[in-house]
């Protein structure tokens, strides 16, 4: 038992060295951030910039790719490691100013001026992460290597305490790591929130030989993106938390199902699960002691669907992923008819935490009901767009205004969006509750999976209720009659009041199917889909007034109920919405004010984005 | 059909790879045929219809043939919010063709996506050139930006073709 322990230790130790070395090398580094909206922003193109300026002028210095440190906002983002002095943080790079960098990091300057913060150490004049207001009341668990590692580098995950968990895991009884996550309170981060220590002891007491451990990474929730961003920057940390399942259900074999639309996610996974297998950490014997374990990853065909997790399941096996009546429940009878676990990407991440450093740690953080920190991506109409870490019990306020910084163009607050289509919208009256399942619940709106996405006062509520129901629609499986009539229905009524042809008896028909929806569907898709027609219908039900009653869209949104005027006091006649208007319905001499033909107008929209006076009024 | 044979053998007997075996008939043909399916479904041993249900479940799955260029409009909430449908209506007029259409000499396929994961980037557009590993995330998109898109896809493509002959 001892040589195992010590050739357990040894991977484990001389892994953790090269990481530590890779991480604060004795020259100086340069790291670019290249997730997907790191890369949809440049970062290619500032990473080969870097390469080439430091083979030129033969540099000694490292160059490195890292994923998403959250802040999408800035990208792309940049960092450079001084040995001995800071490791800053540049924002909003380009290929230019990262030659620039270059030259400056050779020098062993920092570029103050291009700087967001510090990560670690000082440099004069830039403040430290946890000052600026983006980072400040955020609380980094899961997202702590996101961005801070390698993600393609084992020995850097390792070096940031990665595997201890599993070796520690693996020296317990697989029961008394159960126990321990049912001491931590974690709950499932998919959606539903169901306590994970309770899943996996329903699945390890469940009879049969085979069992089997799946990982939800069909991240279907438009608007959110959390689970492709831990994927893609700590890759390690869910495998390490899939294997730690599969050691207390007493499972050989899992699965992680990913998204077609995700295929970077997929990458750093895939070279994951090659890594971890090069190392004993996946696969036979793992660490010595014994325990067998694989993964097989699985793509999905892009289906909302299939986040369900009866529907997930029948996807694996190859049959239509139509949602199936529970119970039995995936613990009891899941994937080929055996005891199943399923737990989502963000939730496994947070298990090797948990094990690592108790119970008790994790159940610090939060509130009294929810433990721990969420993820959420704050999006839409707001300054800091990116993901956030957050302590569970923080207000939405607090996230709103204070990390993300408010509303752009000095517009309105109208509502937050929560939990993707099966979420709801919650007015500004409501921004002082705190976040967690039952607070959010009590809204009307659901945590989900942790989109957040934020309106102001030209989005229109009726037309973002229609847009759920659009999606719905598209997504629903079509089992069930409630949500496959229900929500087509309600579609239906939604884009009449969109059109300006709703009438006021339409209001009373979608609250009655909303709750016919609701309490009738199969699955949780159903169940859970008319929540945004109820919050709206409860926190903006003026809005619905307006389109029915004054056939009046307020946001300005609903095409068929707005129109468009030239500003006489803000226009100079510059004809710039002249040449751009497709229709040719706008005329006017050039220093002179101009005029939209109401008759020829279409409302696309094409004078209003051209006009850099904001002379166009939607009305 | 000869060319599917070897992507398809892997999965020869084995009725849990639907998925992956559609999948690997799409990557090889471009879309599924009537015929592809058939092998997939024969390959498999299940029925054509079981095989038909799956691919018409998925939006990855196209039944007909995709032109030379692929632009996906990202209809995902943060992207709807930011104004991604106005995007989606600028790009179906300058191509002259509907989401989920291919115009006539197979130059350009206009599909949506229900959410691509770069919401803070919104609106998204992606594009992507058939057989070309790798797609190009286009962010905060304008109507004038999608204009600018096609016009320069278009000019390429003549180059290309000028460079051909």
């Amino acid at each position: 038992m001892e040589g195992v322990m010590t050739s357990r230790s040894g991977v484990l130790e001389s892994l953790r060295a090269e990481g530590v070395k890779s991480i604060s090398p004795d020259c100086s580094k340069i790291t670019v951030g290249m997730a997907t909206c790191g890369i949809a922003q440049g970062a290619r193109g500032i990473f080969a910039a870097i390469e080439e300026e430091v083979a030129a002028s033969k540099l000694d210095i490292a160059v490195e790719s890292t994923a998403c440190i959250g802040f999408c906002q800035v990208e792309p983002i940049v960092e450079v490691y001084l040995p001995g002095k800071s490791r800053t943080l540049y924002q909003q790079m380009t290929p230019d100013k990262s030659r620039e960098l270059v030259a400056a990091t050779a020098r062993g300057e920092v570029k103050k001026e291009w700087a967001l913060c510090t990560v670690e150490g000082t440099a004069e004049g830039i403040p430290a992460m946890k000052e600026i207001p983006f980072y400040k009341k955020q609380l980094k668990v899961v997202t702590r290597n996101c961005g801070f590692i390698s993600p393609r580098s084992i020995a850097e995950y390792i070096a940031r305490d990665g595997y201890l968990a599993l070796s520690k895991a693996l020296g317990m009884k697989s029961d008394e790591v159960i126990d321990e996550m049912s001491h931590s309170g974690l709950r499932g981060r998919g959606g539903a929130g169901f306590p994970t220590g309770k899943k996996w002891s329903f699945a390890r007491n469940a009879p049969g030989d085979q069992k089997y451990v799946i990982c939800n990474g069909d991240e279907g929730d438009p608007g959110a993106y959390m689970d492709r961003a831990v994927m893609e920057g700590d890759p390690f940390a869910v495998l390490e938390g899939l294997t730690i399942a599969a050691y207390a259900i007493g499972s050989s074999q899992g699965f992680l199902y990913t998204r077609e639309e995700y295929p970077l996610a997929r990458e750093m996974m895939d070279n994951a699960i090659e890594s971890a297998k090069k190392y004993g950490l996946l696969g036979k014997n793992i660490l010595g002691s014994g325990f067998d374990f694989d993964v097989r990853i699985t793509k999905g065909a892009g289906s909302f669907v299939c986040g369900e997790e009866t529907a997930l399941i029948a996807s694996i096996e190859g049959k239509l992923p139509n949602p199936l009546p529970r119970p039995p429940y995936p613990a009891i009878s899941g994937l080929f008819g055996k005891p199943t676990v399923i737990n989502n990407v963000e939730t496994l991440a947070t298990v090797p935490q948990i094990i690592r450093n108790g119970a008790d740690w994790f159940s610090s953080m939060g509130t009294e009901s929810t433990k721990g920190t969420k993820i959420f991506s704050l999006v839409g109409k707001i300054n800091n767009n990116g993901l956030v870490e957050v302590p569970m019990g923080i207000s939405l306020r607090e996230i709103v205004f204070d990390i993300g910084g408010g509303i752009p163009k000095g517009r309105k607050f109208k509502a937050v969006q929560s939990g993707g289509p099966s979420g709801g919208l919650i007015p500004e009256e409501c921004l002082d509750t705190p976040v967690d399942y039952e607070h959010l619940e009590a809204l009307g709106a659901i945590m989900g999976s942790g989109g957040m996405i934020v309106a102001d006062d030209k989005t229109c509520m009726v037309d973002m209720t229609k847009f759920f129901f659009d999606f719905l629609n598209y997504e629903s499986c079509g089992k069930c009659a409630p949500c496959r009539e229900g929500i087509r229905q309600a579609h239906d009524i939604l884009e009449d009041i969109c059109s300006g042809e709703g009438k006021e008896e339409d209001l009373e028909t979608l609250g009655e199917l909303a709750h016919t929806v609701k309490d009738f569907s199969l699955c949780a898709l159903g169940g859970t889909a008319p929540n945004s027609l109820l919050t709206t219908l409860r926190y903006f039900k003026d809005e619905y007034y307006a389109h029915i009653k004054d056939k009046r869209c307020p946001a300005g949104v609903c095409k068929k109920l707005i129109t468009y005027h030239v500003d006489p006091e803000k226009c100079s006649g510059c004809r710039v919405c002249i040449k751009v208007c497709p229709q040719g319905a706008i005329s006017g001499e050039l220093k002179k004010v101009h005029l939209i033909d109401q008759e020829k107008c279409i409302k696309c929209g094409a004078c209003l984005e051209a006009c850099k006076l904001d002379a166009i009024i939607v009305e | 059909m000869k060319e599917l044979e070897e992507a398809l053998s892997t999965f020869k007997g084995n009725p849990h790879m639907t998925i992956p075996a559609l999948q690997a008939a799409q990557g090889k043909l471009g879309y599924l045929s009537r015929e592809a399916i058939g092998d997939v479904a024969q390959t498999l041993g299940i029925t054509t219809g079981e095989a038909y249900g799956v691919v018409t479940f998925y939006s990855q799955f196209r039944l007909k043939p995709v032109g030379k260029n692929i632009i996906t409009v990202c209809r995902g909430t943060a992207c709807h919010t930011m104004g991604s449908l106005g995007i989606l209506k600028e790009l179906e007029k300058t191509m002259g063709i509907h989401a989920g259409e291919t115009d006539e000499k197979q130059e350009f396929t206009l599909q949506t996506i229900a959410c691509f994961g770069a919401c803070a980037r919104a609106p998204v557009t992606v594009t992507e050139e058939l057989g070309i590993p790798g797609r190009k995330v286009h962010g905060y998109m304008t109507k004038m930006k999608a204009r600018d898109l096609v016009d320069g896809l278009k000019e390429k493509m003549t180059e290309e073709a000028a460079e051909a002959k």
